[in-house]
């Protein structure tokens, strides 16, 4: 996932830096508070913050790299992100130099998230059993009715009615390998 | 179960005690074999979930931990409402106000449909039948009968951007990428 704010063409080829989180438990919750961030203290200048995601289910996301990359015109403006709750702060030398990435290898990085992103709804069809990752229905878990080329619509039987979701392709995980017995739509990978 | 246990586990060594001493007394060999997640250090997505903790009953999550089959059965016996609104809220980690807005119901039944679950999940799981019980078992039927009737199906539609790669800071659909938060800010993940 590319966060973006601004003319992020003016950015060039500008180095990135690394940004550095407390814990992998709260991976989500930094990464939407830097956006917030941005949006506050950068406002409407150009800004980039790459969350390679390699997977996500219920138990959250797990990144593709240890680190989460950002970069805007001056790079010594993302210092103050270590104020944020889940941040550790910037990836900087001895002397609190900013570390810089160049933007080559982040390119690569992004381009590998973005083939992860796309493989978890690979082999989605009409009838297979999927979970929303995203949206208000967020983790439900159900079956594909209709598809087209970008769009499908995922019925969910909860029990006291049924909840038709119509949403991007991408947004959905592939939970084709569930045993049919196991097909809720409150599934639960290892506990049930 | 024990009630003296603080009801807000998160970071109270004397609950991990507790459902460890539980864990143990249940099955001592899958216990030691550290095949049931104990605590918060051995269930690693539960560190940093302190609103997790503080909505979620502990003698509720003990039972998912110990027993998930049992608790699906022993919830299956609650009406269709309550049914949908704990296997939501302790499953799939979703929020009162989401669950509330699928049913059709506002998030204060959908707490009250929590609260009332626990004691009729601990009373069935127990086998015992408290003071009390069947006013709860009557309260939630009738929560079951006051949401909105406004047909058995509601369709979502999702924005186009939550499928893209690249998002806008400025897209007003940025913040349903992420988990539901809480007041406090913190975002509650799903078990």
């Amino acid at each position: 996932m590319l966060i973006e704010q601004g003319e992020v063409e003016n950015l060039g080829e500008k180095p990135w830096a690394g940004i550095e989180l407390t814990s992998d438990t709260r991976i989500e919750e930094a990464v939407l508070h830097i956006g917030t961030w941005a949006r506050q203290f950068l406002k409407g200048e150009p800004f980039q913050l790459l969350f390679p995601i390699q997977t996500r289910d219920l138990g959250g996301v797990t990144m593709l790299s240890p680190y989460l990359m950002a970069r805007t015109l001056d790079l010594k403006k993302l210092k103050k992100i270590g104020s944020i709750r889940g941040v550790q702060g910037l990836e900087c030398d001895e002397r609190g130099r900013v570390f810089e990435i160049d933007n080559t290898f982040v390119q690569q990085v992004r381009e590998r998230a973005e083939k992860a992103q796309q493989s978890w709804s690979e082999g989605i069809s009409v009838g297979s059993f999927v979970r929303c990752l995203v949206g208000s229905g967020r983790m439900l878990c159900g079956n594909v009715e209709w598809r087209d080329e970008t769009h499908a619509r995922v019925r969910v039987e909860l029990l006291s009615r049924d909840i038709v979701v119509t949403c991007p392709i991408r947004t959905l995980l592939n939970l084709g390998d569930v045993p049919e017995e196991k097909r809720t739509y409150f599934y639960v990978p290892g506990l049930l | 179960m024990n009630d003296t246990i603080d009801r807000e586990p998160y970071g109270n060594p004397r609950y991990h005690e507790h459902i460890s001493i539980t864990a143990f007394l249940y099955s001592p060999g899958a216990a030691m074999a550290g095949n049931v997640p104990v605590s918060a250090e051995t269930k690693p997505q539960w560190g940093g979930c302190e609103v997790l903790h503080r909505l979620y009953s502990p003698y509720v999550i003990e039972l998912i931990l110990l027993d998930p089959p049992r608790f699906v059965s022993v919830v299956r016996e609650l009406p269709p409402f309550v049914q949908d609104c704990v296997f939501q809220f302790y499953f799939l980690g979703r929020l009162p106000a989401q669950i509330g807005f699928l049913l059709g119901s506002h998030r204060n039944f959908v707490q009250r449909a929590l609260a009332l679950s626990e004691k009729a999940i601990i009373a069935k799981a127990c086998g015992v039948e408290p003071e009390g019980i069947d006013e709860v078992w009557a309260e939630m039927k009738r929560l079951n009968h006051q949401r909105r009737r406004d047909g058995v199906q509601l369709k979502v539609k999702a924005p186009v951007s939550l499928g893209k790669f690249v998002v806008k800071l400025e897209d007003s659909a940025f913040p349903q990428f992420f988990p539901p938060r809480e007041l406090n800010g913190s975002i509650v993940r799903a078990m």
